[in-house]
């Protein structure tokens, strides 16, 4: 019978894998302790009668509604993930299961402000969606068979360019949170929102490091990494939420010019270090593809 | 009853082991054939991302419930892995990142393009497939927890079977989400019904089927469902599947099992 031979299977323990080599990646990030240290809810570092006392503006409120909304899409980026090659990444998977866990929590957060001020946060959110958002998200619906087929033939090297966009998402969203942080100058939000940036510090350096050795190991990965940065990308707009939405919480964050320099170069910067994603400034693109911005009144 | 998903988000944690005299594995190892099922179940554990991509490719990810779901589920499921990798680990047998990489590396491009499938169905059928995951995902973790307890049961070793039912107690919240979910669902549509039904009478088969091999699979379903007490826990199973909306008389788990239970009962009467 088959029970017997079970254990002399095995080569050094293992049924499957390699004995003479690794097959994942290790970079000096610590995922096996980043899954043990994993933040769970923030709700009671939130003082919620301190807002009683000291309200958000309707205009904060509706900031801190879009990053929200942001923190909400995490399962979309999932998705997008492990439909692809990068799925047989175990490696990734285990630091995305803890990062989805901790992103969970810090919307969790952010709905605890938003319920303290008497926002109904049950119901589905309404977007105002334009015809170009319609478009993005009928085809991030047939993302999943597209994405499965051709990742798959490139193989490994199509992560570098995944662990790029969670990188310059991570920036972004950090960036984002310190200008409203600025914005809004309300000194209980600024406890938490500080210690959320604490927690992208750490997602954001995951992703930065992962980056960083996959794109020094092949140029194909560093190809990938630039294009997926590049084009139809932007950092910190998960699809499904409106452009009208991303733009005005751009202009609320950001009113003048000085404190949209400061919001990119503190969100496409990280990326400017490694030379091989250096130039590709996501955020930049975005906001002049999403109007944003003009490249020209800008700069 | 409904389930409340704000209750079960605040009270998920991973499954803790560090209590556990684990010495106990080295003094009073698990025999090879607890091993393999260990190792089944462990493999299907880490495996979880896999079904929950084929969850993600369905609209549900969009509903708040179900996302807040699946974000703590996969969690849990994935300590659930890490709980019996250190058991395995401790009886020399490995499963790190490396080997899970093998693992799925080996299933190729029928594992890789599951999600093609999967969206296809999906676009094509609507809302009404998000009930048939909903069914199938009860059916699977109705006999994951019957799995760990029956382990628990027949092992009776004093560490793993505390381990085992802290794992089942988990995987029992996991139910309770899904068959909620696949009520409320099958209930309000009759076209969900017959789908679901059709998809589990045809192509249901005990979790993992998928990703492991034929052999293991029947290993694990001779051992944990062979004999008198592992058809009353099939029938259990089948009686709980069939209280679903448009699925009474469904016997599937007793179908899906019926070759390695039958091979149980020849190798008791040849013994």
């Amino acid at each position: 019978m088959a029970e017997e031979p079970y254990l002399a299977l095995h080569r050094q323990g293992r049924l499957y894998g390699p004995t003479d080599q690794e097959l994942v990646l290790r970079t000096p990030f610590e995922v096996q302790q980043f899954t043990l240290d994993a933040q769970g809810s923030l709700r009671a570092e939130v003082d919620t009668r301190a807002f009683q006392k000291h309200p958000l503006s309707p205009e904060r409120l509706r900031d801190l509604q879009y990053l929200w909304d942001v923190e909400r899409s995490t399962m979309g980026q999932v998705r997008h993930v492990v439909v692809s090659y990068t799925n047989k990444e175990s490696r990734v998977a285990a630091f995305l299961t803890t990062w989805a866990y901790e992103r969970h929590w810090i919307a969790d957060a952010y709905q605890a402000i938003l319920e303290a001020h008497g926002q109904d946060v049950s119901g589905p959110v309404v977007h105002d969606h334009l015809f170009l958002d319609r478009v993005e998200m009928a085809l991030d619906t047939l993302a999943p068979m597209t994405d499965s087929v051709w990742t798959n033939l490139f193989g490994e090297d199509v992560v570098a360019g995944q662990m790029a966009r969670g990188w310059s998402r991570e920036a972004s969203m950090r960036a984002a949170i310190q200008a409203f942080d600025d914005a809004a100058g309300h000194p209980e939000l600024s406890a938490l929102l500080q210690r959320v940036v604490r927690l992208k510090r750490v997602h954001e350096r995951f992703f930065a490091v992962e980056t960083g050795e996959r794109v020094r190991r092949s140029p194909r990965a560093a190809a990938f990494a630039r294009r997926y940065v590049s084009f139809g990308f932007n950092p910190m707009r998960p699809v499904g939420v409106s452009r009208n939405a991303f733009r005005e919480f751009i202009a609320s964050v950001c009113p003048t010019v000085h404190d949209t320099h400061l919001l990119l170069q503190q969100a496409d910067e990280p990326l400017q270090r490694t030379p091989e994603t250096a130039g590709t400034e996501p955020l930049r693109r975005a906001l002049e593809r999403d109007g944003v911005v003009n490249r020209y009144a800008l700069f | 009853m409904a389930f409340n998903i704000d209750k079960f988000a605040e009270t998920s944690q991973r499954v803790k082991w560090a209590d556990l005299d684990m010495g106990e594995f080295i003094t009073r190892p698990l025999p090879e054939k607890t091993l393999r099922c260990l190792r089944y179940m462990c493999d299907v554990e880490y495996h979880t991302v896999c079904y929950m991509r084929d969850m993600l490719v369905t609209p549900s990810h969009q509903d708040r419930d179900v996302s807040t779901f699946m974000t703590m589920w996969n969690r849990e499921e994935y300590w659930h892995g890490e709980a019996l990798a250190e058991v395995l680990g401790l009886h020399g047998i490995v499963v790190d990142y490396d080997e899970l990489k093998a693992k799925r590396m080996k299933l190729g491009w029928s594992e890789a393009l599951k999600p093609l499938k999967q969206s296809l169905l999906s676009n094509m059928v609507g809302a009404d497939f998000i009930a048939t995951h909903m069914a199938w995902g009860a059916a699977n973790e109705w006999s994951a927890v019957a799995a760990y307890r029956r382990l628990a049961d027949l092992e009776k070793h004093p560490v793993l079977a505390v381990l085992l039912k802290r794992i089942a107690a988990q995987e029992s919240r996991h139910v309770a989400f899904y068959a909620t979910q696949a009520r409320r669902r099958l209930e309000s549509s009759r076209k969900a019904q017959r789908l679901t039904r059709f998809a589990l009478r045809k192509f249901w088969a005990p979790v993992g089927s998928g990703v492991m091999d034929p052999d293991e699979v029947d290993h694990v379903m001779r051992e944990l469902f062979g004999g008198k007490d592992g058809a009353h826990e099939i029938d259990r199973l089948d009686h709980n599947i069939a209280k679903l909306p448009g699925m009474d008389g469904l016997r599937i788990f007793h179908n899906a099992t019926a070759h390695a239970r039958e091979s149980y009962r020849a190798e008791a009467v040849s013994a």
